[in-house]
């Protein structure tokens, strides 16, 4: 179970390395003169040669490329993500950290809402296959994975914000400010894991143990959960898992259309101000939760799974 | 209740209520699956009977419904696939058929349980827990009582270190440990009767003697009727009092096992016999071995289903199904020509 750990953990850094690299490229590679945007948004008219060569040194652009990335990337794995150029006067890192609180509550509140809606439907879709409750769960599922979040956040919107006046629309400054955006951003998520934790746990049903468990009298509601959903807890925690990296995803639109001041926002904002520092942050920054993430989701593993636990140790 | 299982007795208990009747009686079951080409009749009116602590064994090849005819026993045929139509399946005089849902789970396990060809035990609970939970479904045990209950009886059937055996997972267990494990689960309510889907198919052919040897030793101390299911003839003869053949969803013989080797009455049987071991080396019209393949239970032949592969077949037997009739003492063969003279050389 340790070397398991331990390898996960290797893969992760190789995995976090590719994302730095990545997320610096996307900086350096954006076409335009970074230099010259700044120098003329700074002075607020057209920037002379020297001016802008003056810039570019100040921000360390006339370095190679290799080498910039070795001093980015030496700060960020110190924390230090650079000075955002929007704000001139601010730190990257600071600018994520604040706003990081903000969509982590939003998207774990979308995250439990979707499993607590998704998993007793898929129950219950499985529990009466072909039934309508099955089907009723298929359409549902179907439409909330294929329409566009921003149609779903308008919808609602104006149902509940405009015509019913029951939730606020924009902002975070109440708990109910979060039910609307977080419904929005769940819905995608609620749809796949429902259809998933009904198939799960309908290959499971049809497992012989299930078949040995009723044989033996074990009371069905025993056999549904303690076995049943039981085992099929294994594939649905890698989708919650890769649906948390797509939630974090769909928050920026989310968090646009809601004006909710999140990570999303801020990257959002970035990139119109063609902010590289803070893009580049928000990309590592986004990446290492996403990774972060998935290594929880295969700790939660080794407790769902003995299989995992004692591998690599003799029966 | 509290039980005590210090060590394992002979409890062959015959109350006087049940003296005499049949343990189970299964009349003229009919069982039918769905499949996308129509309705299986795997089980097509067949009726037998056990008796306390008797062994009886079911033969015939792949397909023939031996597998749906003990679902169907204890209502184990899953909704979706296939259903019960008729029959009845009476338990110390009780139709398992008709009895509400929460009673037939307390028989399940408690009196007639079940182990299956595959040895499969739920791969995320410890074995020694999963036998804790059948005991405690049925008996108001607390964890610790039902623990070493479940110890005890791993102990049984033959699990060294059975104490510390128990905490393993189902994967941490050979297949025929877990067969060893599943045994105990079956056992350890004491239930009158067993049954056993092919224990040993799926294992090594070493570890197959020593699965069925556990069944015989755990009877012999527990007393309990089996009902074991194979296609191989050649294991029946050590192990059963009697024997039923089937053969396309039917019943087409039933003997005590000594005569039912000596004296097999149907073709089919013969040809399974050609099939396996013999008894007796010296016979020598030994019949070739069964060609073709066994009927579609989707719109079975009319007449004696066995026809098309059978090497006696009249017009007769194309025409009219036989009626299963008495061949000799407790012997039953369904064919037309079963108390003629004996088939011999062809
Ligand atoms: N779930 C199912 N759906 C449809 N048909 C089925 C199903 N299970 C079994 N059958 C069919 O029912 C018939 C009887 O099957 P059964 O499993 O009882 O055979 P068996 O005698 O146990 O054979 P085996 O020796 O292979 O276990 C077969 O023709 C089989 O194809
Ligand atoms: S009834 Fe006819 S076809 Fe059927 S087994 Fe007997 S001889 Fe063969
Ligand atoms: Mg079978």
């Amino acid at each position: 179970m340790r070397r398991y750990i331990v390898r996960r953990l290797a893969s992760l850094a190789v995995v976090l390395w590719g994302v730095s690299i990545l997320a610096f490229a996307l900086g350096s590679l954006a076409p335009g003169d970074p230099a010259r945007l700044l120098m003329e948004r700074t002075l607020g008219h057209q920037a002379t040669d020297e001016e802008v060569a003056g810039m570019r040194q100040e921000l360390g652009l006339d370095r190679p490329a290799v080498e910039q990335y070795v001093s980015w990337a030496g700060g960020a794995v110190r924390g230090d993500l650079g000075t955002s150029w929007s704000n001139r006067n601010d730190q990257v890192s600071d600018l994520l950290l604040e706003r990081l609180p903000r969509t982590v509550m939003l998207a774990v509140t979308a995250m439990l809402t979707a499993v607590i809606v998704a998993v007793p439907l898929g129950v219950a879709a499985a529990r009466r296959r072909n039934s309508v409750t099955d089907h009723a769960s298929r359409v549902a599922a179907l439409l909330g994975a294929s329409v566009p979040g921003f149609f779903v956040a308008y919808l609602l919107m104006f149902v509940f914000g405009v015509r019913l006046r029951l939730l606020p629309i924009f902002g975070f400054d109440s708990p109910q400010h979060l039910v609307l955006p977080s419904i929005t951003l769940a819905l995608g998520s609620a749809a796949i894991l429902t259809r998933l934790t009904r198939s799960s746990l309908l290959e499971v049903l049809g497992e012989d143990y299930i078949r040995v468990g009723r044989a033996m009298g074990l009371r069905s509601r025993a056999v549904l959960f303690r076995h049943g959903l039981r085992n099929a807890v294994i594939p649905i925690l890698t989708v919650i898992g890769l649906s948390f990296g797509h939630l974090l995803a769909g928050a920026v639109i989310v968090e646009w259309i809601f004006n909710w001041p999140g990570l999303g926002k801020l990257a959002l904002d970035g990139i119109h101000a063609r902010d590289y520092p803070l893009i580049q942050g928000f990309v590592l920054f986004t990446g290492t939760v996403f990774v972060l993430m998935n290594l929880a989701i295969d700790l939660a593993y080794v407790w769902a799974d003995p299989r995992v636990r004692f591998q690599g140790q003799g029966a | 209740m509290r039980q005590t299982t210090s060590q394992a007795q002979p409890t062959v208990t015959v109350d006087a209520s049940t003296a005499g009747r049949p343990l189970l009686e299964v009349r003229d079951l009919r069982t039918e699956y769905r499949s996308p080409s129509g309705i299986v009749r795997a089980v097509d009116g067949v009726s037998f009977t056990i008796n306390p602590g008797e062994v009886l064994a079911v033969v015939g090849e792949s397909g023939c419904g031996k597998t749906a005819t003990a679902l169907s026993i204890l209502g184990l045929i899953p909704r979706h696939a296939g259903q019960v139509v008729g029959g009845q399946v009476l338990f110390e005089g009780e139709d398992l058929l008709s009895v509400r849902a929460e009673r037939l789970r307390q028989i399940r396990g408690d009196r007639i349980a079940m182990i299956f060809q595959e040895p499969t035990l739920d791969p995320v609970r410890r074995i020694g827990d999963q036998i804790s939970e059948v005991l405690r479904a049925h008996r108001a045990l607390s964890h610790h009582d039902a623990w070493n209950q479940a110890v005890e009886f791993l102990g049984l059937v033959g699990i060294p270190r059975a104490a510390e055996r128990a905490r393993d997972y189902p994967h941490q267990f050979s297949g025929g440990m877990r067969q060893r494990a599943l045994i105990a689960m079956a056992v350890a309510l004491r239930p009158d009767l067993l049954i056993a889907d092919e224990p040993t198919t799926a294992l090594d052919v070493t570890i197959q003697a020593q699965i069925l040897e556990l069944l015989l030793e755990v009877r012999r101390s527990l007393g309990m009727a089996i009902l074991l299911i194979t296609h191989d003839l050649g294991i029946v003869a050590g192990f059963a009092e009697r024997v039923m053949v089937m053969y396309g969803g039917r019943k087409v013989e039933e003997a005590p096992v000594r005569s039912l080797y000596r004296q097999p009455k149907h073709p089919y049987t013969w040809g399974l016999l050609g099939c396996t071991t013999r008894l007796d080396g010296n016979r020598r019209d030994r019949l070739p071995q069964i060609t073709g393949a066994p009927p579609s239970l989707i719109s079975p032949p009319t007449g004696c289903r066995f026809a098309p592969r059978c090497p006696h077949a009249q017009e007769l037997c194309r025409a009219s199904y036989p009626a299963l009739l008495e061949v000799g003492d407790r012997h039953r063969a369904a064919c037309h020509f079963a108390e003629g003279e004996e088939w011999g050389s062809s």
